[in-house]
């Protein structure tokens, strides 16, 4: 084997299969340049209109129904995994990301998914609904335990809480849609003063239509703001991941019978959490 | 490419406690190897424990429940489940994650 040395093998060691297809069998792209690019220095960046038509229509109307009248729907689809809905949890856009960001070799394989799920939530916001509060930052100052951590190495970055967010609905730019201090998962300082002002510049944020998708490492800081778009609720789906050995909450464990009914490269999100020996389809 | 897990090995510690009543202290970030036996022909006996941060873990061992039950509430806090968020008895994790006073 080309790794091996005299004494042993070399550090790191890239040897590894990504999982090339997700769960539906659909392709993972390679994530571009300009989006590893992007994600690494700004920590952040949005894909427009991933879903549009009638797919968007249906999920829409699920989360909808999920929150007015959630006894409608079976009790192990009522959540933001049931129905039309699961497929974003790994969604070929945010396997590539996360494959590229999170994934560790050792517990990853074809049939495998090297991070997991931390939590998944519906956020319905009507105007007035959403609470501004920084938090985060300082990524890579983090000691170990605390998962809000950005490691950045030559050629290669890691974001171990990853927050991948669906807008269903469109978000008027500076109506609500998440705030986010741009490149602040490698600062070295904490912000001024007017980190406490919504409106002020120090603040990112951004306008898309109803379908995209936001990306986000949790290292950096962000914050909600108040929803006022009096055109359209915000219905958003906050999915987080984390590695397998580790989280910031508690294990998350979907409804049994919704977790059994998935396919299996998809329950390998759901696994308990730690490392030696977690991965199926390969040796460690 | 292989993403250094930064720090988080390097936080797990072994202890090895000797019935000869020596204690060895070591990171497991460390290259290590066990030895061969005594040259006078006596066994090892030890206990080797491995710690690691709250949050995270190595491998999915854990005490019988019966038995953590049985330990006192301190002791059972070096068993508690693995995350980091308010993970903490009579404890202020309130913004430990970060430097701005607010609502997470």
């Amino acid at each position: 084997m080309e790794n091996q040395t005299a004494n042993g093998f070399h550090l790191p060691s890239d040897a590894c299969q990504f999982p090339a297809r997700n769960a539906d069998g659909l392709a993972v792209p390679e994530l571009p340049p300009e989006q590893r690019y992007a994600f690494d220095t700004h920590g952040w960046f949005l894909v427009p209109e991933v879903f549009s038509g009638g797919e968007l229509k249906e999920m829409h109307e699920f989360a909808a129904r999920l929150h007015h009248r959630p006894e409608s729907i079976p009790e192990s689809e009522r959540g933001p995994l049931g129905g039309p809905l699961q497929k974003l949890i790994d969604h070929p856009l945010v396997v590539s990301l996360l494959n590229e960001f999170m994934a560790h070799p050792a517990v990853t394989s074809s049939e495998c998914y090297g991070f997991s799920v931390e939590s998944t939530s519906l956020f319905y916001r009507t105007p007035g609904m959403g609470s501004f509060g920084p938090h985060n930052g300082n990524g890579l100052l983090r000691f170990p335990g605390d998962v809000h951590y950005y490691n950045a190495f030559p050629g290669k970055g890691h974001s171990p809480h990853t927050r991948i967010v669906w807008e269903l609905t469109e978000v008027k730019k500076g109506q609500g849609g998440t705030l986010l201090v741009t490149g602040s998962h490698k600062s070295v300082y904490t912000a001024p003063a007017d980190i406490q002002n919504p409106v002020s510049d120090i603040w990112s944020t951004y306008g898309c239509p109803a379908g995209s998708l936001l990306f986000f490492t949790e290292a950096l800081t962000h914050s909600a703001t108040t929803w006022t778009n009096t055109d359209n609720d915000r219905i958003a789906i906050f999915n987080l991941y984390s590695p397998v050995d580790s989280g910031f909450a508690k294990l998350y464990r979907p409804h049994p019978e919704l977790l059994a009914a998935m396919p299996p490269l998809r329950q390998t999100l759901f696994r308990d959490r730690y490392v030696v020996g977690n991965v199926n389809g390969a040796s460690v | 490419m292989w993403i250094p897990r930064c720090g988080r090995r390097a936080c797990s510690l072994r202890l090895a406690h000797s019935l000869h009543r020596s204690l060895i202290l070591f990171t497991e970030s460390m290259t290590i190897a066990s030895g061969g036996a005594n040259a006078d022909g006596a066994g090892r006996v030890c206990v080797s424990n491995l710690y690691n941060t709250v949050a995270s873990r190595w491998s999915n061992w854990v005490p019988h429940p019966r038995l953590v039950a049985a330990m006192p509430p301190k002791r059972q806090t070096l068993f508690r489940e693995p995350y980091a968020g308010g993970n903490v008895i009579n404890g202020d994790f309130e913004q430990r994650t970060s430097a701005y006073r607010a609502e997470i």
